[in-house]
């Protein structure tokens, strides 16, 4: 968590400085994406996720850009029945993109959100001797981060597709860690006046 | 470490907006990221411990954490919420979100807090944040071999206030709810033991929720102010009560009316005044152990006071009278008066050199408590600035030990709490006296440094002495209660205070005490022990945009060490779901010198009628408790929403 605090305000200190020159909000960019995961750990030996798929807004800030979206995976049993869970993450971020060619850009960028995690069903545990169980509840939620680098191609000023790698991390007892790779499409459009009233 | 400080201080300053949102300044830098009441107490720099983190033990420095806790004064109206030595600020009267500014007399013990102006017409603030800590089992629930308990939820938290104003007039309501899971793995046990009853298979809920409501109408008139407020609260809580070493379930409550009036005569003489009164009460929680304080205080008070000021003097003349009436089991009738004048004198000799004297007494019966200040301050042109202070206080014991001072007039408490306890036939008054050398220097517009050296020495004090001992079923249980009378000592405190500003978007703050008991009176210096010597804080406020606004805190608290609860050393603490793998910990008397840094970031909305606030707090996941017995807090998230019209 240190090392990953140090960097953002190393990244968003440097990326400040460099000025800035961009209308905020001026325009938002929607994008749908498809995840899958590709790392390995005990978490995810088992239960089984489905393919992820996320709502992302950005939208020029001073420096840089801000985004907020979510993400939702379904986590499926594979040693615990009823275990099943549904995993959504909603985010907000900044990252900061540089322009490699006239329609290549790599944008580094962080973000950090809420992890809710919706079991399927309650976990109860029942003492030796019987009696009341203890009950756990179905709807947790905890503190995520994660860090990404988004790779983009603009087919046109509106319109451009992008791929992404990231790893997100929740600091559960036993930290829930996943590896992203994400692909999507975003469409750019100019932000109506009452949302970018409501923004600024 | 160094890394993190080298950043920000290589951090630009960045120019100076116009963004046309000026009421950005309206909220003060104190104010913007009060989350949590506790967060109160962070600002004021004094050190304070929490049990629960909702009630505060604040070390006024004179008489420590069990002594007097402060006072507080809403926009000019005084407000009692300490409860047997516990403040519980959820009570105050004022949204965390609307404070303008805080000030707290170090001598006086009084917080003052003071609201924004409200706006004319009519107007609306709500905020509620939710917050959660590291260490949640997540999916590993269904793992027996992985499970981990619940850990504290800690809200969400609530406070509503409408206003309405015209000219002259306002009127204002506000409503504050909080509620507070405490689950922590060092206090499950105790919270179990009181709460379960396994003959019946019950389980009471172990949630803390506290409300509090505050209607208020006054008058803002050209040479006077009147105003009539009334306050209430009510709470299920766990009060912690320290002669018994563990909490007690309790039903809390507070009622508080008042009136206001100040009236300027001239240009010279103003006159203020208010009339009181106020009840609190602590009743009975349902619980196992059939704990029950049932205690009640009323408390009426009228002050008046007159203030003249003219060119080079300032002179305020005041009286208090108060009475105050204790209800429980084995009091009768027990309601006493009391009596405090005030006298505050200050004058400038000439452009550099200006003097004050404030003598004040308290009297009740045939015994009095005095005191005195006398201070005197030097400029050297505007780079410089020295202050010289004496100090002579007494306070009456009754105030500073009110358990102890009931139960020696037959209030039946520790009794029915099976406490043992052998309390002297009388407290005299506290005593102490203190010489304090303070240094200002204005290094340059941007820069200013404050040194301060405090010599505090105690001719009369009291130490409370109780061993804490250990039991597997209850955890913990209380020892022999005892006071050490008429105690000598003294202690030596220095501080430094450096405030940077580069620019009015960019503020640096670094604050530190250091402090050490030059007594070598045993139970003196075992009293002090468990203040930490040395606190220090780093602080910086960035706003690199208009609409961005970037809080970092550091703070360290050196180690502590409490010998009452030696007898805890190396015992294990425990979850209480036997259901579940049993989760333990390890109490300790001396707790761990502890670095905490917390990062908030807030984000404005919709011209500054809407903000949104991430709140990163301990976010190097070591945990931190201030007590033996207190929940221990690691890494924790909040978000915080604002909304203002």
């Amino acid at each position: 968590m240190r090392r990953i605090v140090l960097l953002s305000i190393t990244l968003f200190s440097f990326c400040w400085q460099s000025g800035w020159a961009q209308t905020p909000f001026e325009t938002f960019d929607l994008s749908l994406n498809g995840s899958t995961i590709i790392n390995d750990n005990a978490l995810l030996q088992n239960w089984d996720p489905t393919e992820g798929i996320s709502i992302e807004a950005r939208s020029p800030y001073y420096t840089g850009k801000l985004e907020a979206g979510t993400r939702f995976v379904y986590y499926q049993a594979d040693q615990f029945e009823g275990s099943a869970f549904r995993s959504i993450y909603l985010f907000i971020g900044w990252s900061y993109p540089i322009e490699l060619g006239e329609r290549f850009f790599v944008t580094p960028g962080f973000r950090i959100g809420n992890h809710f995690m919706w079991q399927d069903e309650k976990k109860e545990y029942f003492g030796d001797s019987g009696g009341s169980p203890f009950v756990f509840h179905r709807n947790e939620s905890q503190f995520a981060y994660e860090l990404q680098v988004r790779t983009a191609y603009n087919f046109s000023e509106r319109l451009y597709i992008h791929l992404s790698a990231s790893y997100k991390r929740t600091p559960i007892n036993i930290p829930f860690e996943v590896a992203y790779v994400s692909v999507g499409f975003a469409r750019t459009f100019s932000t109506p006046g009452w949302l970018r009233r409501f923004v600024q | 470490m160094n890394l993190f400080l080298a950043i920000l201080f290589m951090i630009s300053p960045t120019p100076d907006f116009e963004p046309g949102i000026n009421e950005t300044t309206s909220d003060s830098v104190e104010s913007n990221f009060i989350v949590r009441s506790e967060d109160l107490f962070w600002e004021i720099g004094n050190d304070h411990i929490s049990l629960d983190r909702l009630s505060i033990s604040l070390n006024d420095r004179y008489t420590g954490y069990f002594g007097r806790q402060p006072r507080f004064v809403v926009d000019g109206i005084p407000i009692d919420v300490d409860y047997f030595g516990t403040i519980h600020p959820q009570y105050l009267p004022i949204a965390l979100g609307r404070i303008s500014d805080l000030y707290y007399d170090k001598r006086l013990s009084e917080i003052s807090l003071n609201s924004h102006e409200l706006e004319e017409g009519l107007s609306f603030y709500g905020s509620t944040y939710i917050s959660n800590e590291a260490g949640e089992p997540g999916p590993w629930v269904y793992d027996p071999d992985r499970v981990t308990p619940n850990i504290e939820r800690f809200g969400p938290g609530v406070d509503l206030q409408s206003s309405y104003r015209s000219g002259e007039w306002y009127a204002k309501g506000l409503f504050r709810f909080h509620r507070h899971l405490n689950s922590n793995l060092s206090v499950q046990n105790r919270m179990k033991n009181m709460v379960a009853f396994p003959e019946t298979a019950e389980y009471l809920d172990v949630e803390s929720t506290t409300r509090s409501g505050t209607m208020e109408v006054g008058f803002y008139g050209e040479n006077g102010t009147l105003k009539a407020r009334s306050v209430h609260g009510r709470s299920h809580e766990f009060l912690f009560f320290r002669p018994l070493g563990r909490e007690v379930p309790t039903d809390i409550s507070l009622d508080q009316y008042s009136l206001y009036g100040d009236y300027k005569l001239n240009d010279s003489w103003t006159m203020a005044s208010y009339v009181q009164h106020q009840i609190k009460r602590l009743d009975e929680r349902r619980n196992t152990f059939g704990h029950n304080f049932d205690w009640g205080e009323t408390r009426q008070n009228l002050r008046l006071s007159a203030e003249r000021t003219s060119g080079r003097s300032a002179f305020e003349l005041g009286t208090e009278i108060y009475s105050v009436e204790h209800e429980g089991d084995g009091l009768n009738e027990f309601k006493k008066w009391y009596a405090d004048l005030d006298l505050s004198y200050q004058f400038s000799l000439n452009d550099n050199t200006k003097l004050k004297a404030s003598p004040s007494v308290t009297l009740h019966n045939e015994t009095s408590a005095p005191s005195v200040l006398l201070e005197g301050v030097q400029h050297a042109g505007d780079k410089w600035s020295g202050r010289l202070a004496f100090f002579y206080g007494e306070e009456l014991a009754e105030f500073a030990y009110t358990s102890d001072y009931l139960a020696r007039n037959g209030f039946e408490l520790y009794n029915q709490l099976n406490i043992p306890f052998s309390l002297p036939s009388m407290l005299d008054n506290i005593r102490y006296g203190s010489i304090k050398l303070g240094q200002n220097f204005q290094v340059s517009e941007v820069l200013s440094v404050e040194l301060n050296l405090e010599n505090i020495h105690h001719i009369q004090f009291h130490i409370p002495a109780q061993p804490v001992e250990y039991d597997l079923d209850y955890h913990t249980f209380p020892g022999d209660y005892t006071f050490d009378r008429n105690v000598p000592g003294s202690r030596l405190i220095g501080e430094l205070a450096i405030d940077y500003r580069r620019s009015s978007t960019l503020a640096h703050t670094v604050t530190g005490s250091w402090s050490r008991t030059v007594s070598s009176n045993a139970p003196y210096r075992r009293y002090w022990e468990i203040v930490p010597e040395r606190i220090a804080a780093y602080r910086v406020q960035w706003s690199p945009f208009p609409d961005l606004e970037i809080d970092g805190r550091l703070r360290y608290r050196s180690s502590s060490r409490w010998r009452d609860f030696e007898n805890l050393d190396g015992e294990q603490f425990q979850s209480f779901n036997t259901q579940v793998p049993l989760a333990f910990g390890e109490f300790k008397s001396e707790l761990p010198s502890h670095l905490n840094i917390d990062l908030n970031v807030a984000k404005w909305f919709w011209d500054q009628q809407f903000r949104g606030v991430v709140m990163m707090k301990n976010i190097l996941n070591r945990e931190y408790y201030s007590h033996p017995l207190a929940a221990r807090e690691s890494f924790t998230f909040a978000l915080k929403a604002e909304l203002r019209f």
